[in-house]
């Protein structure tokens, strides 16, 4: 072996010239290499999710099916609070209370209660409607509907009132709760009316209700941030073999985590763009049947789909959400490695 | 480059795969690991990259002491050294040409350079005709030849390479040292564990001869010493 040795280094020696002239050719150029545009970066990023995407696509469709019902879920909530609230346009010019009597009021209690309420400092005029009046006027109400009213005429339930005009510049509230303090109102009249104050009602509901949405929205996200986050956890424990050797190539934490990320906000985003599909779906079923019924455009008196503003206010959130969700589901399972 | 001092690895519970290890390495330098299965080669190497820490003493690489550096000081060493890992750890699902150019795809090079120089790898270890194949159609040797490359194509100030040849025949074994002696000649720090004396008897180059975990000996010349 030693005699051989020399002989077998020259040799040697000869392919490692070669090699090297190969070798530093090569790193030759690799000096002052360009780095990656933004157009590059965003090549290989798409290129990576698509990959990802590939090396599973059932885990992929999965998520996005459950991403996009929960999507689905926010968009229609959103679609009905927002014609919902834009519905109750009450009048708020009509200054007008009114005191129903009770049942069997005599006439000449009925103008005892007349008297006093014309004497009020507030009072422009006080009227009488009585039961035939009501019902006239609930016909002319309900309008195509008015079989319903025929129904009614033949024993009218509808009590007798006093309509109240009120001077210009009242506080119809304060009014209104002068009257109650009447001993007359006290002792003839059942109820005293006034339209403000069933908007009022309606709106706290209508508030409520909303407050309920946002709520559920929430919810809602959380649970979409949830699917997020564990898809992408599954995802980076997939190629957890491919995530050690980046981390042993020298790659950072961001490196690695970025096309999780990003394969994270595709989902939320895609997820999004079906919900406010599937809400203009369920809008163009829905919106001649509401048009035509009398009921449902009481509350929906305009129909509409979602603003510009709410769409694009939902895509990035659900952006946000899902880059988030996987940031933190997957930054320390790659630190730990 | 690398300054070991009185370094001490346990595995828990209680295996201690290196035990007292003392060795300093110049840049410049081409160093061979030697020792049985078993003896802490592998060790060593993932002490220098920071895939473990010392028990105890002091592993100083480029002048930093990786016991007090964080990740990100960790990551960019590692990106600046190349290393052939004894299991190669190719990324399955990747080119043989996108795994040969990783190193420069983290440095954020762009493709159509990456693509050029990765070839011209490819062509010096004879596999330019698998570039678009995926490593597990490779043989154990292919495979091998591909991480040797994947560790030389950013030109590293250090080259660790573990087993390099493990799984190669006579011909291609000399061929990759041919390729680790021109990084070498051409600068770079090669540290290269092996159970092959036959190679190391023939380059007759410094040699660190572990057993048990202890250095049984440093010779600048072995085949002086048989
Ligand atoms: N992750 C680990 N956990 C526990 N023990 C380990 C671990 N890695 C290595 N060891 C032990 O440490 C000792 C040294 O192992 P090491 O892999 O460094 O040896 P080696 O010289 O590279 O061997 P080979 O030539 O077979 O690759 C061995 O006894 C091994 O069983
Ligand atoms: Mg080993």
């Amino acid at each position: 072996m030693a005699e051989s040795a020399p002989a077998v280094r020259e040799l040697i020696r000869s392919v490692e010239q070669d090699m090297r002239n190969a070798l530093t050719s090569l790193w030759g150029q690799s000096t002052n290499l360009p780095s990656m545009t933004l157009l590059g970066k965003g090549e290989a990023a798409v290129a990576q999710l698509w990959r990802s995407i590939r090396s599973a696509p059932f885990t992929f469709l999965a998520t996005l099916c459950t991403v996009s019902l929960t999507f689905s879920l926010v968009a229609v909530f959103f679609l009905l609070t927002s014609n919902l609230s834009s519905s109750i346009v009450v009048s708020q010019q009509s200054l007008r209370i009114r005191v129903f009597l009770k049942d069997g009021a005599s006439e000449s209690e009925m103008k005892q209660l007349q008297a006093v309420l014309e004497q009020q400092s507030f009072t422009e005029s006080a009227r009488f409607i009585s039961a035939d009046a009501a019902l006239d006027e609930f016909e002319v109400m309900l309008g195509s509907h008015s079989a319903f009213a025929d129904g009614l005429s033949r024993d009218n339930p509808l009590p007798q009132s006093i309509e109240l005009t009120l001077r210009e510049g009242t506080d119809i509230r304060q009014a209104a709760a002068q009257i109650e303090t009447l001993d007359d109102v006290d002792a003839f009249s059942q109820f005293v009316f006034y339209p403000q104050q069933s908007a009022q009602r309606l709106e706290e509901l209508l508030a409520l209700f909303q407050q309920g949405v946002l709520f559920a929205t929430f919810g809602l996200l959380a649970v979409a941030a949830l699917l997020v986050g564990s898809a992408s956890k599954l995802a980076i424990y997939a190629h957890r073999d491919e995530v050690e050797i980046l981390k042993l190539m020298g790659a950072s934490v961001r490196r690695i985590v970025t096309p999780y990320m990003l394969e994270g906000v595709v989902q939320g985003l895609l997820g999004a763009m079906v919900g406010c599909g599937v809400a203009y779906l369920i809008y163009m079923l829905c919106a001649d049947s509401v048009a035509q019924s009398s009921m449902l455009s009481l509350l929906f008196p305009s129909f509409h789909y979602l603003s510009v503003f709410t769409v694009v206010a939902l895509l990035l959130v659900a952006a946000a959400v899902s880059a988030l969700a996987s940031l933190f589901s997957v930054r320390g399972l790659v630190r730990e490695q | 480059m690398i300054h070991f001092r009185n370094v001490i690895k346990r595995y828990p519970p209680k295996e201690v795969a290196l035990d007292g290890v003392d060795i300093r390495i110049a840049e410049g330098e081409f160093v061979f690991v030697a020792g049985a299965s078993g003896a802490g080669k592998s060790t060593l190497l993932r002490l220098i990259y920071g895939k473990e820490r010392a028990s105890t003493g002091e592993v100083v690489v480029a002048g930093r002491n990786l016991a007090t550096g964080d990740a990100a000081h960790i990551a960019a060493l590692r990106r600046s050294i190349g290393i052939v890992f004894q299991d190669y750890r190719l990324l399955t699902r990747r080119s043989v040409l996108e795994n040969v150019t990783l190193a420069l795809e983290l440095q954020g090079i762009p493709m159509a350079v990456r693509r050029r120089l990765g070839m011209e790898m490819l062509e010096l270890i004879g596999l330019s005709e698998r570039a678009d194949a995926l490593p597990p159609a490779l043989s154990g040797g292919e495979q091998q030849r591909v991480a040797v490359a994947r560790a030389l194509i950013h030109r590293p100030k250090l080259l660790l390479a573990d087993e390099p040849t493990g799984n190669l025949d006579v011909k291609m074994t000399k061929a990759i040292f041919d390729l680790l002696l021109a990084a070498h000649s051409a600068g770079v720090t090669v540290l290269a564990a092996t159970h092959n004396l036959s190679i190391i008897e023939e380059l007759n180059l410094r040699t660190i001869v572990l057993d048990k975990g202890k250095v049984l000996g440093d010779f600048a010349r072995p085949s002086r010493v048989e």
